[in-house]
């Protein structure tokens, strides 16, 4: 049973991914700033027309870009869980692996002092 | 005094038992609001180090594997893992690319629940980090003293 649900687990993880690898390939880009609506396009292609006299400059057209695209407050947030969500998958995996080479590490030998447990109840 | 190491010990617990509530909610507080204020769900996770070892110093290496069992620790990881790669997948289910945001409507602005995948991506993140982080916590716990793998349940 056990090897059964792994195997079908497995395969379930490999038909998403064909899936995925078919349905994203003839896709078009996303966020090259072509389509929004506050003149970053325009800032980029000629960045000294843009009016930084002021602090809140370029910090004010961030803000607002990222309020129009996520609708999040937090712009680190929201570049760490949506237009860089693939990196941040990747670092969540790193965690499993250290879970997995920490058990192999620390109990390959057996630690033989078994009079030191300092359990008190 | 004569029994100065046991009032030490009641102090110790007590301050443990005073802490522990707090940092679970201080926990949640983080990944919860990670879409509103600085943090999110790595920040939020790791301050579960801070749980275990506050349980562990408080009520001593049983109790701590009495509440928090490793192979359920475990099993939550890949179930957080996996929740979070369906949520990439819905983008491109709906006709969007991989991990877009396409339920970022819902709510209003600076509201709790707003900002779509964000959020429930946050809590995915965050339930996989506490887990990942408790559950090497427990090994190093284990490790000192003097435990086999095989006693961890």
């Amino acid at each position: 049973m056990k090897k059964f649900l792994t195997w079908f687990c497995l395969a379930a993880f490999l038909l998403v991914g064909v899936y995925a690898a078919v349905t994203m390939a003839g896709m078009p880009r996303t966020y090259d700033g072509r389509e929004a609506n506050v003149s970053a396009y325009e800032l980029r292609r000629d960045p000294a027309s843009y009016d930084d006299s002021t602090a809140d400059g370029a910090a004010a057209a961030i803000v607002q870009q990222n309020l129009d695209k996520t609708h999040a407050v937090n712009d680190v947030t929201s570049i760490v869980f949506d237009f860089r969500g693939y990196d941040t998958m990747g670092e969540a995996f790193i965690l499993i692996t250290a879970v997995a080479g920490a058990t192999v590490i620390l109990f390959t030998k057996k630690t033989g002092k078994k009079e030191g447990e300092n359990d008190e109840e | 005094m004569k029994n100065n190491i046991r009032v030490k010990r009641v102090i110790q617990r007590c301050g443990c038992d005073a802490i522990l509530p707090l940092c679970l909610v201080y926990i949640f507080y983080i990944i919860l609001h990670g879409h509103l204020s600085p943090g999110g769900g790595f920040q939020g996770g790791v301050l579960m180090t801070a749980v275990v070892i506050l349980m562990y110093l408080g009520h001593g290496y049983a109790a701590t594997t009495h509440a928090l069992s490793f192979n359920r620790l475990h099993g939550a990881e890949g179930l957080a893992s996996t929740a979070y790669v369906a949520l990439a997948m819905m983008g491109v289910a709906a006709g969007a690319q991989f991990c877009e945001n396409i339920l970022y409507t819902h709510g209003a602005i600076g509201q709790l629940y707003s900002s779509g995948t964000i959020f429930w991506m946050n809590v995915t993140v965050g339930l996989k980090v506490i887990t990942g982080i408790g559950s090497i916590t427990l090994l190093m716990l284990g490790v000192l003293n003097g435990q086999d793998v095989d006693n961890l349940k």
